[in-house]
């Protein structure tokens, strides 16, 4: 069965990017410009998988993550977080929202797939 | 497995355009004194995204500035350093230099990596000493979230930083619940915005091929019209239905045309930046005033203009206004004012460029032409005189500045605003100051012109280029065979035949039984003799060269109400092969 | 064996065949708005549901038959690389598929166009038929109307 991901951000090249990337591996992909259309989606359809930026109007990564949580059915879905800012800090903040992992900015289409299906093969 | 990047490159680069001038236009509009900390986070989310974008799509010149200018965001933001002027001029400037990186990098040009050095070092210095801007980690990970509470303060990654991802446990659920009220709090965050203006991007051809279709339908509809008018008993109903038909397709194409239409905003916006800059080099004190801005012009004609507006008001800066001192001992306010106003008048778009300075000195703008060769006569209007500013080969400057150049830019100026079959004209009061007036079709696509004949084929001319039409009488007629010069309300005027041009061969009717058409170009004015005048239409221009190849003297076609082919006129060219033509014959005769 | 279609017309006595590939549509001649200071070959333009098409009269242009304009001429639109034009014929017949095997070399003078864009003779139904690069040809500086440039930066293929 085809699994789909969500991929959250606010830049329209890295959200084409991320989505022809994963699509070229036969993923269904869905996006999203900010964490409220996230939300919207996600509560309308479910996701094998969430990648979500940080910084975005409206509602950032962070607080799309806490409320995803809150939700029953991406209670256990993977949830990564994408991120410029690899303080260990930011990566504290991630793992307190309920992240399952994270992934630095900028990345290259190859470790893009590699994530997708680390997560999505377990 | 390899994707091409290439592919989003120019979306990447529209967002990052906006970036750009988003950013500009949040610092100079800030007031360091009263910090909106929502202007913060926009500026520093706008250079995040282009930092995070030009990475990874390859642009690196762009990725240190703007990483220097999130660390330093970053820091206002936690309100770990407060924002001064020092900081948003160097802001400013380094936002000049992406923007010179940006169109490196869409011209395909060299990338200034010293000047990117040396900007960085200088964002560098701005940060509080102590701290250095975050070394990126090239990682990512997986947290492996211990039993034990002890070690939750240092992330355990499955995978080495190396690889730039990471988990942050084996891919269980996390315990970690949120508190109920946040997902109601997403929903008060919405309720702000639902009132903001939706919109959505749409790619220019479609909303192109939607101007053409439109077109298209505009030209159907006057067959339709010009069908309905040749029947002999037409029902009331038919007539009603067309009406209805006429009106909604003009309804739409109303709509469509101002789907591409932009406020002037776009390109205004950058003008406060310029004066000041400006200014502030030839220590002058000058205040922009900006009005009209919410007027649109088509999206194609904005790009266009931004140039020669930009001329005119750097001349209007550097020119028009006098120093300081000056207007001091002439009692005029110390601070000048350079009005940009925008208004729409019928079909056209109005811009003035008008300065409080100094005015045009018409004598000295006369000595210069006849030094240049431009006019060999003093008995010129005050309108005359200074319409030679404009012309090319011309310059009053007296010394280089290397602010406007040495003012030959006006010529091509008005190039420029021709192009866009506007026009462009001066008025201008000693000690009170000048105004440039710009008028420019509402859009390029669609041209308002008049139908003239000339041998039984029917020629469309541009109404801005039309003065006047008459028709002649003998004694206005030239009396001199191979020098046709028409002498018409007090001018001499060279006389062209478009028959001559366009129909050699065909029977030219006597001027006193035909018309005589006033006719001015940018650079030339000049007597136009055709058949005769069939009224005005508004005409769909439509591409001659896109199967065939450029004709002289046309500058496009057309499709008319029957739906035959009509030529449209470049009267620049005519003129230009006229003359041609007659100094051949004078090198003969 | 490479199989093409082929649509015949006639221009004067001799029959010619095109690439169907390249053709768009087939009409009556309808009137035309001349274009000032052409070729007397170009007809002009017209209109072909908005977009301008230039009409040349290969009768006239090679000097073959009578360039007669009646109820019964034709008007082939064809796509010749990015564009659209049409040429005046006295009439077109069939279409039909040949080999490229079948095709012989063509015929050294005798022939209304020169000889680099003829393709060979076939007899189809009898008669004998010219093939024409109908390509090469409208693309020639023969007929003037693309330029060295357009050629270069159209030709993709």
């Amino acid at each position: 069965m085809t699994k789909r991901i969500l991929i959250v951000d606010d830049s329209p090249s890295i959200r084409q990017m991320v989505k022809v990337t994963l699509a070229s591996a036969d993923y269904d992909v869905t996006a999203a410009e900010d964490g409220i259309e996230a939300l919207d989606l996600c509560l309308v359809n479910e996701y094998d998988f969430v990648l979500t930026d940080q910084n975005m109007p409206r509602m950032d990564g962070l607080t799309l993550i806490k409320s995803l949580r809150a939700q029953p059915e991406y209670e256990a879905k993977p949830i990564v977080m994408l991120t410029t800012e690899a303080s260990d800090n930011m990566k504290e903040k991630g793992r307190a929202a309920g992240a399952t992992g994270w992934m630095v900015k900028p990345f290259d289409p190859d470790k893009l797939l590699m994530v997708a299906e680390k997560v999505l093969s377990k | 497995m390899s994707i091409d990047m290439q592919q989003f490159h120019s979306v990447f680069f529209e967002e990052t355009q906006e970036h750009i001038h988003e950013m500009e236009r949040i610092l100079l509009g800030m007031d360091v004194e009263a910090l909106d900390a929502e202007d913060i986070n926009r500026i520093f989310r706008a250079a995040h995204s282009i930092k995070g974008g030009s990475a990874i799509f390859g642009f690196d010149g762009l990725t240190g500035l703007t990483h220097e200018m999130e660390s330093i965001l970053v820091l206002v933001r936690n309100n770990e350093l407060s924002l001064n002027k020092i900081h948003t001029t160097e802001f400013l400037t380094t936002i000049d230099l992406l923007q010179t990186i940006f169109n490196a990098y869409q011209q395909h040009e060299s990338i200034p990596d010293k000047n990117i050095a040396e900007q960085i070092v200088k964002l560098q210095e701005l940060l509080p000493k102590g701290i250095n801007s975050s070394e990126d980690d090239a990682g990512f990970g997986f947290f492996d979230l211990p039993i034990s509470s002890a070690s939750s303060t240092s992330s355990t990654t499955q995978t080495s930083d190396d690889e730039a991802f990471g988990f942050f446990e084996p891919l269980q659920p996390t315990p970690v619940k949120s508190p109920s009220p946040t997902p109601k709090k997403a929903s008060e965050e919405s309720a702000p915005t639902a009132t903001s203006t939706s919109s959505i991007r749409v790619d220019t051809q479609k909303i192109d091929s939607l101007v053409n279709l439109v077109g298209e339908l505009v030209i159907a509809d006057a067959m339709l019209q010009q069908l309905h008018q040749t029947q002999a008993h037409s029902s009331e109903n038919l007539q009603q239905a067309l009406e209805n038909v006429n009106h909604n397709i003009r309804l739409m194409q109303d709509a469509v045309m101002s789907m591409r239409m932009l406020p002037l905003s776009f390109v205004f916006n950058r003008f406060p930046r310029v004066v000041h800059d400006i200014a502030s080099k030839l220590d002058k004190q000058v205040e922009l005033v900006i009005k009209g801005a919410e007027t649109e012009i088509d999206k194609g004609m904005i790009e266009k203009i931004v140039d020669p507006l930009t001329h005119l008001i750097r001349n209007s800066v550097d020119h028009g206004i006098e120093s300081a001192a000056q207007r001091a001992r002439l009692n005029k306010p110390v601070c000048a004012t350079v009005t940009l106003k925008a208004y729409q008048k019928g079909n056209n778009i109005h811009i003035d460029v008008s300065d409080d300075g100094a005015g045009l000195d018409t004598a000295k703008i006369l000595k210069k032409a006849k030094e240049n060769g431009l006019t060999d006569t003093a008995d010129l209007t005050d309108t005359q005189i200074w319409d030679l500013i404009l012309a090319p080969g011309f310059s009053t400057a007296e010394k280089v500045t290397d602010v406007s150049g040495r003012g030959v830019g006006m010529d091509v100026v008005r190039q420029n605003i021709e192009q866009l079959n506007g026009r462009i004209s001066i008025d201008s009061q000693p000690n009170e100051g000048t105004t440039f007036s710009l008028s420019l079709p509402l859009t390029m696509a669609i041209v308002e012109g008049m139908k003239i004949c000339c041998a039984e084929q029917t020629y469309i001319i541009p109404l801005t280029n039309i003065i006047e039409s008459l028709r002649p009488t003998q004694e206005q007629l030239p009396s001199v065979a191979n020098h046709p010069i028409i002498h018409i309300r007090d001018e001499y005027l060279p006389l062209i035949s478009l028959h001559d041009l366009m129909a050699p061969n065909a029977l030219k009717p006597h001027p006193t039984q035909s018309i005589i058409m006033i006719i001015e170009s940018g650079k030339h004015k000049f007597c136009l003799h055709v058949d005769s005048l069939e009224g005005q239409q508004q005409v769909v221009i439509k591409s001659l060269e896109k199967n065939y190849k450029a004709v002289t003297g046309v500058s496009a076609a057309t499709i008319m109400g029957d739906g035959s082919v009509g030529m449209i006129l470049d009267v620049e060219q005519l003129a230009h092969i006229a003359k041609q033509q007659q100094i051949a014959d004078n090198q003969h005769g | 064996m490479a199989e093409r279609e082929f649509l015949t017309f006639v221009l004067g006595k001799e029959t010619y065949a095109l690439d169907i590939l390249t053709v768009k549509e087939i009409r009556s001649y309808a009137s035309v708005t001349p274009i000032a200071n052409s070729p007397d070959y170009v007809k002009g333009v017209l209109n072909l549901r908005g977009d301008i098409v230039p009409i040349i009269d290969l009768r006239m242009k090679f000097n073959v038959g009578t360039a007669t304009y009646d109820e019964f001429t034709i008007v082939i639109m064809l796509h010749i690389e990015t564009r659209i034009i049409g040429i005046v014929v006295d009439e077109v017949s069939d279409v039909f598929t040949i080999e490229d095997s079948d095709i012989q070399p063509p015929p050294e003078f005798g022939v209304g166009f020169d000889n680099t864009y003829l393709e060979g003779l076939i007899e189809a139904n009898e008669l004998m038929t010219i093939i024409v690069n109908i390509k090469k040809l409208m693309t020639s500086k023969d007929i003037g109307i693309f330029t060295q440039i357009d050629i270069h930066s159209e030709e993709a293929v």
